[in-house]
């Protein structure tokens, strides 16, 4: 039933190693802290300065109210989100399973940026009920949407990143419409850990200590939680009980924290791991370890980070870890053992019929129509208006860039996901979910935090340029696995997790351009103009033209590295010269409806669903469908909120995620 | 003669062996040498030379160095024990993997030195686990083995239509023709890369286990075919069998590897040998005459 197992079996390490790896993490930790004590208060005071500052005395004020508070409350945090993550690994037996990558810590953040914005009223009581509710409910969401696959670890994995990203969709909805707000909101998202006073300790304390104890009083139950449900069965229990109050417990903590400090990501993911690593085997090893170690890394993080100086403002911890985290994901694939259970299923319906001309035909031809509303379809200040001929001159040069535009990137993301669906043979890929311009985004993001200042052309270039290295460093990172669909998987969480982290640490410092990026990022037309979208249709074009004429090869490459070789391609030229297209397709409508519209991935498979099977056919049915949904998105994203617009790819998000997720609950496992 | 195989599956393990072939043996015998006078030359050129070929893995040697030359126009029978390296030894040969030394020679150009294309008009390669196709028809997966003659963008014509109908038709998967290869059978996915490999029209076939998901009666059609082919079209033809009676049936020459050594080249009669056949599979096997054709058989003890 499990699908990735940890392949640790061979050989026990010593029993010393966890106490090692504690040491490792803990020692340089207190190390620091003394070092930045030391700096500005004789080592005499420090406990004075601990239990009773004197109110004149600065030094002693500071490490009081800020330091000390700081230390415990990343030891805490870190402690918190081992043993969430621990619980989590337990019960699901899914070894990549932690807040995170669940999408609770985000439902938690969800809730409260919601209750900010819109009901103020609701935090009478304070934060913590609406970070919990927000935590349950999206571990019932992914739940709910996993379930038809057993819960199987990639489902559960996948259904989390998807409700990752329409909270995170929702969120920035939200905030670009309350752009005062925006720097606090996304603030939330990248989990900072600074302090004023004691009270962050004290509201959490007690909350992790009650779960420990918790899973003390519950640990044989949750013991055999972890077993299989055949074997559970044989020794006459029933585990249900027991998940579900290791669920209730590791949900719980997650929403405390998040509550607390905001989203700290990958803390929860790798303290587990890594005490599973280094010897803690028994799960009654991993409930002591795994919150001690969770506190080695976030301390030592967080004292590592507190001495970059970043100028007036502080890096979020929550953003180092997402950092370190992706490519620490990244380095433990190898110890996730494929089990037998593949988790694909054909990317063309395993059935005849269908996918005929007229099909093909009313595909690309219905976009006509559409073009033709999204143009003349419009409101003003007099409610809806049809502008007939007459009256369409000067509404043109507004219009005509957007809706063109739209078309362009929904086609080209399209056409992306259709190239990269065929040549991994897997059917979750796509620009998206793969994270490839994300990676193009980042870069340029990361570009401008280092104070350079883009041309709309450097823009344009860095973005390709970043999409293109995210893409070979994906391939060099899959072909070991053969592309095997959970390892790309991973990579594209790892990339979009550190993605997120960066887009709120760029937003929530407070950068003149943050609501442009985000703008961007969340993919609006509005900025768009005619040269632009003519350059954009010319590459897509061109690119499309080149796809085409390479049908042959698109055939041949699901078949195998083998085969291909056998009938006389040079699988590498194939795949280099593939994947080029597909990466500058990416790069082309990632520049215009932002990295995450969900349309290169949902497209491919609509077009497989009407019955294409041949590569030209399933190519040219979903570009039509991918440039019409975001046509609609775009008009939808215009009018449904007038005067104030959604971006459009924030709206193919919010369509396109849902659709995943029934996608994903629709396949019987 | 049916009921002498179902006597013989009663009697319980035994290797599968049918259908008198003593004069199919003949008659071939006889049309090869038809042949040969006419192509004598274009044969002896086509060959595969291996010179002091070896493959190694850091921690252990798959094949030791080997050297010797595969002529065209036989069907080449390759045996051995589990991991003996045949599956190695042909894939070096398809060019699927280079070998950490030595060269391997087709045609007198370095197997490397060959163009994609141009080596795949002239060697087809059947591997030994045949991917999952989703999405392909039959005849589609066919076609796709006319890719070296028309390339990434010439033109599907007439010729190339006559080819594809025609391997289907000798590998008798003509009624499949409109069905997806994931829903076939074992046998039939299997004759349907067969015939793709056919319609790729090529000089030799290398072929890894082809019979190994087939029924009795499919594993002697495909052979029976692969023979015919190799006798009527001057094919080369190295097959890698688990059977050592459906090699003996089939083969001219058989290739015996042991622990990536060659142990063995001969004619089947020669290597039908108790004492021959125990060295090549570690375990005593005695050789029996069949009662009507006279092959021999091997049986384990």
């Amino acid at each position: 039933m499990t699908g990735i197992t940890l392949g640790l079996s061979a050989g026990r390490p010593p029993a010393s190693g966890p106490v090692l790896l504690s040491a490792v993490l803990l020692v340089p930790t207190v190390a620091l802290l003394t070092a930045t004590l030391g700096r500005d208060l004789p080592v005499e005071e420090w406990l004075a300065a601990a239990w009773s500052p004197r109110a004149d005395d600065m030094a002693a004020l500071t490490v009081h109210y800020v330091l000390l508070p700081r230390f415990v409350m990343a030891l805490l945090v870190g402690a918190a989100l081992g043993l969430s993550g621990a619980l989590f690994q337990q019960v699901l037996r899914n070894p990549i399973a932690e807040p995170g990558t669940l999408g609770v810590s985000t439902g938690a953040y969800l809730a409260i940026t919601l209750g900010t914005f819109v009901a103020p009223q609701w935090f009478a009581d304070g934060r913590e009920p609406i970070a919990l509710a927000g935590a349950l409910a999206a571990m019932l969401a992914v739940f709910g949407f996993a379930s038809r696959q057993a819960l199987s670890p990639l489902a559960l994995i996948l259904a989390g990143l998807v409700v990752n990203l329409i909270c995170a969709a929702v969120a920035t909805v939200l905030g670009l419409f309350n752009d005062q707000g925006l720097a606090t909101l996304f603030l939330w998202a990248s989990g900072s850990l600074a302090q004023q006073d004691w009270s962050g300790v004290t509201y959490l304390l007690p909350r992790v200590l009650g779960a420990a104890v918790l899973c003390l009083v519950a640990l044989r139950p949750l013991t055999v939680a972890g077993l299989e449900e055949d074997t559970v069965r044989g020794l006459g229990l029933s585990p249900a009980r027991a998940r579900v109050l290791g669920l209730v417990i590791a949900v719980a903590l997650a929403g405390f924290v998040v509550s607390a400090v905001g989203v700290i990501g990958f803390v929860g993911l790798a303290a587990p791991i890594l005490a599973r690593l280094v010897g803690a085997r028994r799960f009654a090893d991993r409930l002591l370890w795994a919150p001690v170690i969770g506190s080695g890394l976030l301390g030592l993080t967080d004292q590592l980070v507190a001495r970059v100086d970043l100028g007036a403002r502080e890096l979020p911890a929550g953003v180092v870890t997402a950092v370190i985290g992706g490519p620490l994901l990244v380095l433990l694939l190898p110890l996730l053992r494929r089990g037998a259970e593949a988790v694909t299923a054909p990317y063309a319906p395993a059935r005849l019929g269908g996918g005929s001309n007229g099909v093909l035909a009313i595909c690309l031809i219905g976009l006509v129509p559409i073009v033709w509303i999204a143009l003349f379809l419009g409101q003003d200040q007099g409610g809806w208006a049809w502008a007939g001929f007459d009256h369409i001159g000067p509404l043109l040069p507004w219009r005509a860039p957007r809706v063109l535009g739209a078309l362009v990137a929904g086609a080209m993301l399209a056409a992306a996901g259709c190239l990269i669906q065929r040549f991994t043979g897997n059917p979750m890929a796509g620009p998206e979910v793969l994270g490839i311009g994300a990676g193009g985004v980042m870069l340029v993001i990361v570009l401008m935090m280092a104070g350079l200042s883009l041309t709309l052309e450097t823009q344009t270039l860095v973005c390709v340029i970043g999409t293109l290295g995210t893409f070979a460093a994906l391939l060099l990172l899959g072909r070991r696995s053969g592309f095997a669909a959970d390892r790309l998987l991973l990579v594209g969480i790892a990339i979009n997790t550190g993605f997120s982290a960066f887009v709120a640490l760029f937003i929530s410092g407070g950068d003149p351009r943050a609501l442009a990026v985000l703008r961007w990022v969340s993919g609006s037309t509005y900025l768009l103009d005619s040269a632009t979208v003519l350059r954009a249709l010319t590459l897509m074009v061109l690119l499309l033209a080149l796809a085409l004429l390479l049908h042959r090869w698109l055939a041949i490459l699901p078949l195998g590295e083998a085969t291909t070789r056998a009938v006389g391609v040079d699988p590498r030229r194939a795949r280099f010269v593939v994947l080029t297209i597909a990466a500058l397709l990416t790069a082309g409508g990632t520049l215009i409806v932002g990295p995450m519209s969900f349309i290169g991935l949902m497209a491919p498979h609509m077009a497989a669903m009407l019955g294409m099977r041949g590569p030209r056919r399933h190519l040219l049915c979903a570009c039509g469908l991918g440039a019409g949904l975001i046509i609609v998105a775009d008009w939808v994203g215009r009018m449904v909120l007038f005067p104030n617009e959604i971006p459009a790819g924030l709206v193919a998000t919010l369509i396109g995620g849902p659709y995943f997720l029934w996608l994903l609950q629709r396949r019987t496992s | 003669m049916k009921n002498w195989l179902m006597k013989r599956e009663r009697t319980g393990p035994s290797p599968e062996v049918s259908e008198p072939s003593r004069f199919d043996r003949a008659r071939s015998d006889r049309a090869r040498s038809d042949l040969a006078r006419f192509d004598l030359a274009r044969f002896d050129l086509a060959r595969f030379d291996l010179e002091g070929v070896c493959f190694r893995l850091p921690e252990r040697e798959l094949l030791a160095p080997l050297s010797l030359t595969l002529p065209r126009g036989r069907v080449i029978g390759l045996i051995g024990h589990n991991g003996s390296g045949k599956s190695t030894l042909i894939k070096m040969l398809a060019r699927q993997q280079a070998p950490t030394s030595g060269t391997i020679r087709f045609n007198g150009a370095v197997l490397r030195t060959w163009g994609e294309r141009a080596f795949a008009r002239e060697v087809g390669y059947l591997a030994q686990c045949t991917p999952a196709a989703p999405g392909l028809l039959v005849k589609e997966l066919v076609a796709l083995g006319r890719y070296p003659w028309h390339g990434a963008l010439g033109r599907f014509g007439g010729a190339d239509h006559d080819k594809v109908a025609e391997a289907m038709a000798a590998a008798k998967v003509s009624d499949f023709a409109d069905t997806l290869i994931d829903v076939l059978s074992g046998g039939e996915r299997q004759r349907a890369w067969l015939a793709m490999l056919l319609a790729q029209d090529v000089g030799w076939l290398l072929l890894d286990e082809p019979i190994s998901a087939l029924d009795l009666a499919h594993q002697v059609g495909v052979l029976s075919l692969v023979r015919d082919l190799s006798v009527r079209r001057g094919l080369g033809v190295l097959v890698v069998l688990h059977d050592v009676n459906m090699a003996a049936r089939y083969c001219d020459e058989i290739i015996a590897l042991r622990h990536g050594r060659l142990i063995m080249r001969g004619a089947p009669d020669e290597v039908m040998r108790p004492e021959c056949l125990e060295e090549i599979y570690d375990i005593p096997m005695a050789v029996m005459r069949h009662p009507e054709s006279g092959l021999s058989i091997g049986i384990a003890c």
